[in-house]
């Protein structure tokens, strides 16, 4: 942990399979929320082992890398390693240098966006030549799913709401964990410990809160025309049987009564903010 | 010219385009991406350098896989004179990608522009060379300004636009871009040098990547940009996604794309199925 970040490292979510790794940072000089003295928000990664594999769920920000690494030495072991960023950013991909870089047989789970192998932050290489070549590429294109030992499953789809193209969320059978980049990041922590999870739906922001927030990194939102997103966002609920929703940033929301409530208020959010007539494009 | 990579350096740049004016990148190919093979369609990954009589200023940082290009074009263009002012226009890859690497490699260089979140994302950059700038904002560099404005369509939230006023020139980030074929090889040639032959003047499709503006009338978006092009009267529009453009071609190539975002045409998110504002 560096003295700019706080919280354990390491958050085991489901005991043996699944962890969330990362880090807690002050409220201050983000763009997703306002400066809130005291409040902290998580940083997230997360890491799914199987009997032969280590699969993580992007990569971080460059700022948890010391926590990246403490997982990959940690829990990783001999398995086989992929990596799957839901998005090409700073905060999904910080880390995929590092991760890329342990060995190797790493694969990366790629759904699109850019030639991305060429520009992961891999000090080592110098930038252009980067793993061009050098990684295999699984295709985990939007409405496929990839099988992996034990009965772990993921399913790749777009982002029902995203700020950027090609933004690929997730869900995963096994524990029921859909991880959603940088929607649902909107439960924050109360100090640099944490908590880390969210699971009583009390622990869940007034609606207010999320108004205020979700335009922050979903600038186009207010105003906008657009039913087939709220649409979207509710049809993944209903197709899924999601007892977890695990982003990039903020508290892992967890149990089934958090986890309605979540997708019920951003629901709520996002029609009442699109009736917003305050903003065009 | 590597002609395997997705983001590839041409030797055409840099190049000046007015006084303490400077167009430094390179392009994205698509049909390298290895989910599109084959295709030919480019998109200008540009960065511009503005040297003053006493300050030097860059914008946007170039692409991180093209920091071996941009470093060689920089070190060109500076000439031995200092890197003051890093401006990424906001928090992505090919603006920001190599912020780290060059505040290291120029150690009395500050970045300047909407810093929130790079702590995050370049931990060894020390907190008080990340200098925020907030709209109406400005920087004197000797001779000419360097005014900071809100854009008129933001990418991610923390998108800052950029005025210099010597050249009256716009650096207007992911706005008013475009996409231009690669047969022939039009990459590092100002609009009005591309030869008739390349499909539609090199101009095939203009670059509007915000995901949000299908959803929008975007006819109050033209409206806020014309204002601000009153304000601040531009001769060059530097879009980070596109050339430097100046006289007939700033006419035309603008007037195209303000007519594309004014009847709600396709952006990257695809058609709009709304009606033009009236």
């Amino acid at each position: 942990m560096s003295a700019a970040t706080g919280g354990a490292g390491i958050t085991e979510l489901v005991p043996g399979v699944l962890y969330r790794i990362g880090a807690t940072v002050p409220a201050r000089d983000l763009t997703w929320m306002a400066d809130s003295p005291g409040v902290h928000e998580p940083l997230n990664c997360y890491l799914l082992v199987t009997p032969d594999e280590a699969v993580f769920v992007d990569a971080g920000p460059a700022i948890i890398a010391p926590q990246v690494a403490e997982a990959a030495r940690d829990l990783v072991g001999d398995r086989e390693i992929a990596v799957f960023p839901t998005r090409n950013e700073f905060d999904c991909i910080g880390n995929l240098g590092l991760l890329l870089g342990l060995r190797d047989d790493v694969r990366l789970l790629f759904g699109g966006g850019g030639g991305i192998l060429e520009w992961i932050g891999d000090p080592a290489t110098g930038g252009r030549d980067g793993f061009l070549g050098r990684r295999e590429i699984v295709l985990a294109p939007n409405g496929t799913d990839t099988a992996f030992a034990g009965g772990v499953r993921f399913h790749w789809f777009d982002a029902p709401v995203k700020q950027m193209f090609l933004t690929q969320w997730a869900y995963e059978e096994s524990t029921k964990t859909l991880f959603t980049s940088d929607f649902f990041g909107w439960v924050h922590a109360p100090g640099p410990d944490g908590p880390i999870t969210a699971g009583d739906p009390a622990d869940l922001p007034a609606l207010d809160g999320l108004l205020e927030e979700i335009p922050r990194r979903m600038n186009w939102l207010p105003g906008a025309t657009a039913p087939e997103v709220v649409s979207a966002l509710a049809e993944v609920a209903a197709a899924h049987d999601v007892r977890r929703i695990a982003p990039v940033h903020g508290r892992v929301i967890s149990g089934p009564a958090a986890v309605r409530r979540a997708f019920a208020d951003a629901g709520t959010a996002l029609a009442a903010l699109m009736a917003d007539p305050r903003r065009d494009a | 010219m590597m002609d395997t990579t997705a983001y590839p350096v041409g030797d055409r740049l840099p190049r000046p385009f007015g006084p303490g004016l400077y167009w430094l990148g390179g392009c994205s190919d698509s049909g390298a991406w290895p989910t599109r093979k084959g295709a030919t369609t480019h998109e200008h990954l540009s960065t511009y350098l503005v040297v003053g009589d006493e300050r030097t200023l860059l914008v946007d940082t170039g692409h991180f896989a093209q920091w071996d290009g941009v470093r060689r074009q920089l070190d060109e263009c500076l000439g031995g004179r200092p890197l003051d002012y890093v401006f990424p226009t906001h928090h992505e890859i090919p603006h920001a990608g190599n912020l780290g690497r060059l505040l290291a490699r120029h150690p009395g260089a500050v970045a300047v522009g909407d810093t929130r979140e790079y702590h995050l994302y370049f931990p060894e950059i020390a907190p008080d060379r990340l200098r925020r700038m907030r709209s109406g904002d400005s920087l004197d560099l000797g001779g000419t300004r360097f005014e900071f404005l809100d854009p008129v369509w933001y990418d991610l939230t923390g998108t800052l636009w950029g005025y210099e006023t010597r050249g009256g020139t716009l650096f207007s980030a992911d706005g008013l871009g475009y996409v231009h074929d690669h047969s022939p090889q039009v990459c590092g040639l100002f609009a009005d040098e591309v030869p008739d032959e390349a499909p539609a003047q090199g101009l095939r499709r203009f670059a509007l990547p915000f995901v949000g503006m299908r959803y929008h009338r975007t006819g109050p978006g033209v409206d806020r940009y014309r204002e601000l092009v009153r304000e601040h009267p531009v001769r060059t529009l530097c879009s980070a996604h596109g050339v430097p453009l100046a006289a007939g071609p700033l006419t035309e190539v603008t007037a195209r794309a303000l007519r594309v975002i004014e009847e709600n045409q396709e952006s990257i998110s695809g058609p709009s199925t709304l009606e033009p504002a009236t």
